[in-house]
């Protein structure tokens, strides 16, 4: 189990480098390199996976735009990663005090508004800059992980080794980060549900026209300008898209599989 | 059982002010101009000040925020800055078009939670495959759905399923968008429901009922389903917050009359009142899914009121 998570781990570091580094090769001026006299033309050994409406390369922007997606999910994973972590640890530490009250109101409230409305409403208001989205998502994505973590942390405090702990004299502060420890597990799984949403969420937002700004690509508005230039050529939507499928199924398929034994095994 | 609901008619109503007084926060208190957002790279003095006036946004703040409330209260949400038409009016319009989207998907989707229950009962292999294939599909997000669908639409069949222009209360444009907004409340009503009841029918008061040989169509069932409605209530708001952020995707691609697609339009356009009013609009619609679900608990199963 573990070594499954550990490899599948390694595995979507090893891809994310991957697309790190060919997005390093290809350099900024690539991506955004206009030839209209090379509009529309389909997959070649010299554009692997054709060219666009402007003649850019839709190989070199998948990989920027993959790039792209990547690293913003990744930040606001992280971020929202620690924030939920940190309140929810708090919260579920000091259950009915003022603190723990305020981290629960501010839970109900982010729960009381879908994620995307509050996106698109945040990215209208602030600019559709990359900082913008990645504070946007991770000002609601610490929400599920501080639930599970004061789920858990409310039921672990009771536990003997925490009393043992406690009565060897260990500080509150080393209980706290040694309850967190075990948290471990479940705020893995609420993570990689997490990110699913945010790949979905990110990606949706660039399809809307609220993501990213032209001339910058993301798979989101490459798969809108594929579907609107359906006519010209297939391969302007199907490689994006193929790219975008591949990120969500993986990562949906992974949360599946290490959810499941780890919750028959807890409940 | 007036104090369990007056309790969570409270919560959410807390909710709702919290994210109105969030977005007021938002547009006026916060470091950001939106006149600047707006004008961008075209940005002068002059242009600034008409939109700032226009926003309200050169009154001082406790004035703008009574005003804002005291708008709110009589259903006043503001003028569009692009059109100029009033926000309220275009909603009361819009509103009933998303609506009836939404009722046209649950058709295509209720089906599906008699077909779970059906898997639960009958030990067949079809289900699983048929829950691992709904599994798959719902995983994709909605407007990867829609635009492969227009994609194959184009490309394999030459047909636009875009209609250039549709009215309201064309019908037969809802036909795909419909079909696709439901393919996420299919899989879901049908999990729920094959899992609910597959659990329930196994658990021993349902045995001792069978054992006791009271007929199964009377009595069995009806209590093995009770448990099916208090899982269906469970996952309501989750359909609810779905179909809210879904029907952007769907009426921007099909171009539709609804509030999703009115939505992504304003927000391209950095209207800003009118993406202000949706967050406000779905935030009250959400949270009264919300106590009308909490309401329906405690009639499906008491011991709700106990917890």
């Amino acid at each position: 189990m573990r070594n499954q998570v550990l490899r599948l781990l390694l595995a979507t570091a090893l891809v994310m480098a991957g697309v790190a580094g060919v997005r390093l090769i290809i350099g900024s001026a690539t991506v955004t390199r206009v030839a209209v006299e090379q509009r529309f033309s389909g997959p070649s050994t010299q554009h692997w996976f054709g060219t666009d409406e402007l003649g850019r390369d839709v190989f070199v922007r998948t990989v920027a735009g993959a790039a792209y997606s990547g690293s913003l999910v990744a930040l606001a994973l992280a971020a929202a990663a620690s924030i939920g972590l940190l309140a929810g640890g708090l919260a579920g530490l000091l259950d009915r005090r003022l603190l723990a009250r305020l981290v629960d109101l501010l839970v109900n409230v982010v729960w009381s508004l879908p994620g995307l409305v509050f996106f698109v409403a945040v990215t209208t208001y602030f600019g559709r800059g990359f900082w913008v989205i990645v504070a946007a998502m991770a000002a609601v994505s610490w929400v599920p992980i501080a639930r599970v973590v004061r789920l858990e942390m409310a039921r672990e405090k009771r536990a003997p080794y925490v009393t043992s702990l406690r009565a060897l004299g260990y500080g509150e502060r080393y209980v706290f980060s040694a309850i967190l420890a075990n948290a471990r597990a479940p705020v893995l799984i609420a993570s990689l549900s997490v990110a699913v949403d945010l790949v979905a969420a990110e990606s949706g937002l660039s399809f809307l026209g609220l993501g990213l700004q032209p001339p910058d690509p993301s798979l989101g508005s490459m798969i809108y300008t594929g579907m609107y230039y359906a006519a010209s050529g297939w391969w302007m939507t199907t490689f994006p898209l193929l790219a975008l499928l591949a990120a969500i199924l993986l990562l949906k398929a992974a949360s599946n599989r290490i959810s499941s034994p780890l919750r028959t095994s807890t409940e | 059982m007036l104090r369990y609901l007056m309790a969570h008619a409270a919560a959410a109503m807390l909710n709702v002010a919290v994210v109105v007084s969030l977005v007021f926060v938002l547009v006026n208190v916060l470091p950001s101009d939106p006149a600047r957002v707006r004008l961008g790279v075209r940005y002068n003095e002059r242009d600034a000040a008409v939109i700032r006036s226009q926003y309200g946004l050169d009154r001082p703040l406790t004035t703008q925020y009574l005003l804002y409330l005291g708008q709110l209260a009589r259903g006043e949400l503001g003028t569009s800055i692009t059109t100029g038409e009033p926000i309220g009016r275009a909603l009361r319009e819009r509103l009933p078009q998303s609506l009836v989207l939404i009722l046209f998907s649950l058709v295509w989707a209720v089906p599906w939670a008699f077909l779970g229950g059906l898997g639960a009962m009958r030990r067949s292999r079809l289900f699983g495959i048929v829950e691992a294939t709904l599994f798959s599909l719902s995983a994709v997000p909605v407007f990867v759905l829609g635009a492969v669908t227009v994609f194959v639409g184009i490309r394999v069949f030459g047909v636009s399923l875009v209609p250039r222009d549709s009215g309201p209360g064309a019908l037969q444009f809802l036909v795909v968008p419909s079909l696709l907004l439901a393919v996420y409340p299919a899989f879901v009503l049908f999990k729920v429901c094959r899992d609910t009841l597959a659990r329930v029918l196994g658990e021993p008061y349902i045995r001792a009922h069978r054992a006791l040989g009271l007929p199964e169509r009377t009595v069995v069932f009806p209590l093995a389903l009770r448990n099916v409605g208090l899982s269906l209530l469970s996952i309501t708001t989750n359909l609810a917050a779905y179909y809210l952020t879904s029907i952007y995707a769907v009426e921007f691609i099909f171009s539709l009359g609804g509030i999703g697609g009115w939505a992504v339009g304003a927000a391209q356009n950095y209207d800003v009142p009118v993406v202000l009013a949706t967050v406000v609009v779905t935030a009250v619609i959400y949270n009264a899914v919300g106590i009308a679900t909490s309401a329906l608990g405690p009639l499906i199963d008491p011991r709700v009121l106990r917890a």
